[in-house]
C-alpha cells in the first residue's frame, strides 16, 4: 500500500488552485443557474486544455490518468465553483470510444474548447430507476431518425445546446437491448422544453418530442447498442461522480457557521461535529477506493456505489445536524444552512438513487439478490 | 375477559370524532379533496376565519372537560392538511390572558406564540405572545424574515407583561405543535404510500421494494407513537397533571423526529418529483423542519427534558374511573 502523490500531480494541484482563485465567487456548484458565467468558466478551462485532461492525446486531450481529473473537479467542488460538464465527460468519452472519424472531427473540438453544452436525456415520466423500460421512440426513415416521446428531469436543458438522448430503436420488450444514443439539437423543430424549478433553486426540464428529426450521423455507436456504451462511459466517469471535497465543503460550512454562533462550545454540538468529521473522512476513504479500483470493474462499481451512498448520506446528515443544533439563524434564506437542507434532498436521487446504489453493493459486494 | 367500561381506552369520545370529521371535511372542501394535489397555500384571513368558525380555538380557551384533547384532535387534522397559519400557536395563546382573546377565537385577530427573537407568523399576527424565563410578555414585530418554512417569521422584541401562566402556555404550545407536526408527517407518509402503491418500476409497484416500504413503515410507527403521546399530553393538561408540560414537551420531540423521518422518506419515495419546487412534499416538509427549530425549539426540549420516562402508563398519575 502506498498513499503518495507524484510531484507532477502536486504541481498540477497548485496550478489548479491558482487558476481557480479568481473564479471562487462563481458559486455554480450548488446553484448552477448562471449559465453565462458557467459557459465563460468552461471556456477558460478549455483554453487550459483542462476539459480534456483524460482524453487521448491524438484526440486533442492531455492523456493524463484519472487522478488529474479528480484533483481538478475535487477542488472545484470544494470551492463550489462548478460541476464537470457532461459534454467533456460522458459525451466526449463515448464519442472517443465509439464515434466515427467524422463524428470525432465534428464534436470533440468544440467540446474541448468549452463551446458546446450538453444535457442528459435519459429519464422519462414512466422510466426512472428502471431506465431500460423507456419508450421515447426513434424511427429510422429517409430523412433520419424521427423522435416521438417525452423526457423528464434533464438538468439545465433550457440553457444547453444539445441533448444526449437515450431512445428506443428496438421493440419495447427488447428493454436494454433496443436502445440507441443520439445527439439532438435542442433548437430542433418539434421539440418543446418545459423548465421546472427544483427545491434547490436549480432547474430541470421536461422535453416533448413531436416528430423531431435527427440526422443519422448524430447516432453515436451502433443502433440498439447504447447500453454497453452507457456502462462504459459510467465507468469512465466514476472518479468524478461525487467528489469528497463537496462533502468537506458542506462540513466546513456547517462547522464554521456553528462556530460563528458559538454553538461549538455546546458539548452535544461538539460531539455531533466530531462524528460528522469522521463521516467526512470515510467519504475520502471511499473516494480513495474508487480511484484505486480503476481497471477492476466489479470492485470499481461497488466502490463507486459506496462512495455515492456514503457521500449523500453524509451531506444530508450534515445539513440536518445543523438544523438539529436548533437556532433560528439556520432557517433564514440569508444563511447557507437552509440552502444545504434543500439542496441535499436531491443528491440521494440524481446520478443513481440511494436505494439503487445500496442494491449494487448488496448484489455485487455480497452476492445477494437484492 | 372483563366487560364494562375499560379504564384504558384509546377510542376518542364521539364529540371529538365529530370535531375531527368536521375539520377534515372543512379542509377537503376549502383546500381541495385530492390530497395528492395539495400544495402550499398562503395564509388567508378568509380561510382563517372559516376555520375559527368551527369553534376549535374558542374551545381551546375554555375549561370544558377534555378541551385540550379536542384542541389536539383539531390540530392533528389541520396539520394533516397543512392548514396555513398559527394553528398550534393560537391554541397555546388561549391561555395567555390576551385582552382580545374573543376576537382571536373568532378568527378576527391573529395571535401567535414563540420565544427568543424570531417567531413564526409574527409578520402577520396582531397579538404576539413571548414565553420568557420571567413569564409571558407581548411581542413587538420587527422586520419579516424569509425562512425555509415560509411561516411568516418576523423578528420580535419584548413588550409588556401578559397575565397568563407561562407554564400552561408552554405546555399547550408543545402539545398542539406535536399534534400539528405529527399530522403533517402522517400526511406525507400517506401520500408517499399512495405513490408507492401506484407507481411502477421494474414491473412492480414501488411499495413492493422493501427499501421503499420500510422507511415509510418506520415513519408510520413513530408517528403512531407520537400521536398517542400528544393525545396523552392533552389529557394530562386537561387533568391539570403537574408533569403535563413535560409530557407535552416529550410529545413534541417525538412528533418532530417522526415527522422529519416521514418527510425525508417521502421526498425519497417520490424520486425526482419529490424534490420539485411545486412537488407534493417540500411545501410541508419545510414547515415541519422550521417548527422544530423555532423557539421554544426541539433542541431546547432535549436540553431540559427531565430524564425519567414512564409518565404515560403510571396509574398514580391519572384520574380514577369507576367500573360499570
Ligand atoms: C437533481 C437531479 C438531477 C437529475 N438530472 C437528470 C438529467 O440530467 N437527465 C436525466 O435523464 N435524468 C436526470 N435525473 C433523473 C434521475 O435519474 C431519476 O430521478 C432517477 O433515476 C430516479 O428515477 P425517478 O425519479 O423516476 O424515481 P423512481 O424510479 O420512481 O423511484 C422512486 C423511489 O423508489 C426507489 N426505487 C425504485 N426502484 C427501486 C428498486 N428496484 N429497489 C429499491 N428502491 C427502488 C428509488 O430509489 C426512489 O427512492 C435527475 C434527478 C435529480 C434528482
Amino acid at each position: 500500500m502506498q498513499l503518495a502523490y507524484s510531484s507532477a500531480e502536486r504541481a498540477f494541484l497548485a496550478e489548479v488552485r491558482a487558476f481557480l482563485a479568481p473564479w471562487r465567487g462563481l458559486g455554480q456548484y450548488l446553484q448552477g443557474r448562471d449559465h453565462a458565467g458557467l459557459r465563460a468558466f468552461y471556456k477558460a478551462l478549455g483554453v487550459k486544455n483542462w476539459l480534456s485532461l483524460g482524453w487521448p492525446v491524438d484526440h486533442g486531450g492531455r492523456g493524463l490518468p484519472p487522478i488529474y481529473e479528480f484533483l481538478l473537479w475535487d477542488e472545484m467542488a470544494h470551492a463550489r465553483i462548478a460541476r464537470p460538464p457532461l459534454s467533456a465527460g460522458i459525451v466526449a468519452k463515448t464519442i472517443i470510444r465509439y464515434g466515427t472519424d467524422a463524428q470525432k472531427a465534428r464534436w470533440l473540438e468544440p467540446i474541448r474548447t468549452g463551446e458546446l453544452m450538453f444535457s442528459l436525456g435519459y429519464s422519462e415520466p414512466e422510466a426512472g430507476s428502471d431506465l431500460a423500460s423507456l419508450r421515447t421512440r426513434a424511427e429510422l426513415g429517409p430523412e433520419g431518425y424521427r423522435i416521438n416521446g417525452t423526457k423528464i428531469w434533464s438538468s439545465s436543458a433550457q440553457d444547453s445546446d444539445y441533448l444526449w438522448l437515450l431512445c428506443r430503436t428496438g421493440e419495447v420488450a427488447s428493454r436494454a437491448a433496443g436502445l440507441s444514443l443520439l445527439i439532438v439539437d435542442l433548437r430542433a423543430p418539434g421539440l418543446r422544453i418545459r423548465p421546472m424549478a427544483k427545491m434547490s433553486g436549480n432547474v430541470f426540464c421536461e422535453l416533448f418530442f413531436d416528430d423531431v428529426i435527427v440526422p443519422v450521423d448524430q447516432r453515436i455507436g451502433p443502433q440498439d447498442g447504447a447500453w454497453k456504451m452507457m456502462n462504459a462511459s459510467l465507468a469512465d466517469e466514476r472518479h468524478v461522480q461525487f467528489p469528497p471535497k463537496r462533502v468537506l465543503a458542506d462540513y466546513e460550512t456547517v462547522r464554521d457557521w456553528a462556530m460563528a454562533h458559538g454553538l461549538d462550545r455546546d458539548p452535544v454540538v461538539r460531539e455531533r461535529l466530531a462524528e460528522l468529521a469522521v463521516d467526512v473522512l470515510e467519504c475520502q476513504a471511499h473516494a480513495l477506493r474508487v480511484l484505486t479500483a480503476q481497471g477492476d470493474d466489479v470492485r470499481a462499481s461497488i466502490a463507486a456505489a459506496a462512495n455515492k451512498r456514503a457521500s449523500t448520506d453524509t451531506i444530508q446528515a450534515i445539513a440536518r445536524a445543523a438544523m438539529d443544533f436548533g437556532i433560528p439563524a439556520a432557517l433564514t434564506t440569508a444563511a447557507p444552512i437552509e440552502q444545504l437542507w434543500r439542496q441535499t434532498l436531491e443528491e440521494s436521487l440524481g446520478g443513481g438513487t440511494t436505494e439503487i446504489m445500496t442494491s449494487i453493493i448488496a448484489r455485487q459486494g455480497l452476492g445477494l439478490k437484492a | 375477559m372483563g366487560g364494562g367500561a375499560r379504564s384504558l381506552d384509546l377510542a376518542l369520545p364521539p364529540e371529538a370524532v365529530e370535531l375531527e370529521e368536521s375539520v377534515r371535511r372543512f379542509c377537503e372542501r376549502r383546500l381541495g379533496k385530492d390530497v395528492n394535489a395539495r400544495r402550499d397555500m398562503p395564509f388567508s384571513w378568509e380561510l382563517w376565519a372559516e376555520m375559527a368558525a368551527l369553534g376549535l380555538l374558542e374551545m381551546a380557551g375554555t375549561d370544558m372537560e377534555q378541551a385540550q384533547l379536542f384542541a389536539c384532535i383539531g390540530a392533528e387534522q389541520l396539520g394533516y392538511h397543512g392548514f396555513p397559519g398559527p394553528v398550534a400557536q393560537s391554541i397555546a395563546a388561549a391561555a395567555a390572558g390576551l385582552a382580545d382573546w374573543d376576537a382571536v377565537a373568532a378568527g378576527e385577530r391573529l395571535a401567535t406564540v414563540g420565544a427568543g427573537t424570531t417567531v413564526a407568523w409574527a409578520a402577520l399576527a396582531d397579538d404576539i405572545v413571548l414565553i420568557t424565563p420571567a413569564g409571558l410578555c407581548s411581542g413587538i414585530a420587527g422586520a419579516a424574515i424569509d425562512t425555509l418554512g415560509r411561516s411568516a417569521v418576523a423578528e420580535v422584541g419584548a413588550g409588556a407583561a401578559l397575565p397568563g401562566d407561562a407554564h400552561t402556555v408552554r405546555a399547550r404550545f408543545d402539545m398542539a405543535l406535536a399534534a400539528y407536526t405529527g399530522g403533517a408527517g402522517r400526511f406525507l407518509v400517506d401520500i408517499a404510500a399512495d405513490h408507492a402503491r401506484t407507481r411502477r418500476q421494474f414491473g412492480k409497484a414501488l411499495g413492493e421494494f422493501q427499501a421503499v416500504a420500510f422507511p415509510l413503515a418506520e415513519a408510520l410507527m413513530r408517528l403512531d407513537g407520537a400521536q398517542q403521546l400528544a393525545r396523552a399530553a392533552a389529557l394530562a393538561i386537561d387533568a391539570a397533571r403537574a408533569d403535563a408540560a413535560d409530557l407535552a414537551a416529550a410529545a413534541r420531540l417525538s412528533a418532530s423526529r417522526a415527522a422529519l423521518r416521514a418527510a425525508f422518506a417521502a421526498h425519497q419515495t417520490f424520486g425526482a418529483y419529490g424534490v420539485m419546487e411545486e412537488g407534493p412534499v417540500g411545501w410541508l416538509s419545510r414547515r415541519i423542519q422550521e417548527y422544530a427549530v423555532l423557539e421554544p425549539s426541539v433542541r431546547g426540549i432535549r436540553q431540559t427534558l427531565p430524564l425519567q420516562g414512564a409518565a404515560v402508563l403510571d396509574p398514580e398519575l391519572w384520574p380514577v374511573v369507576e367500573e360499570t
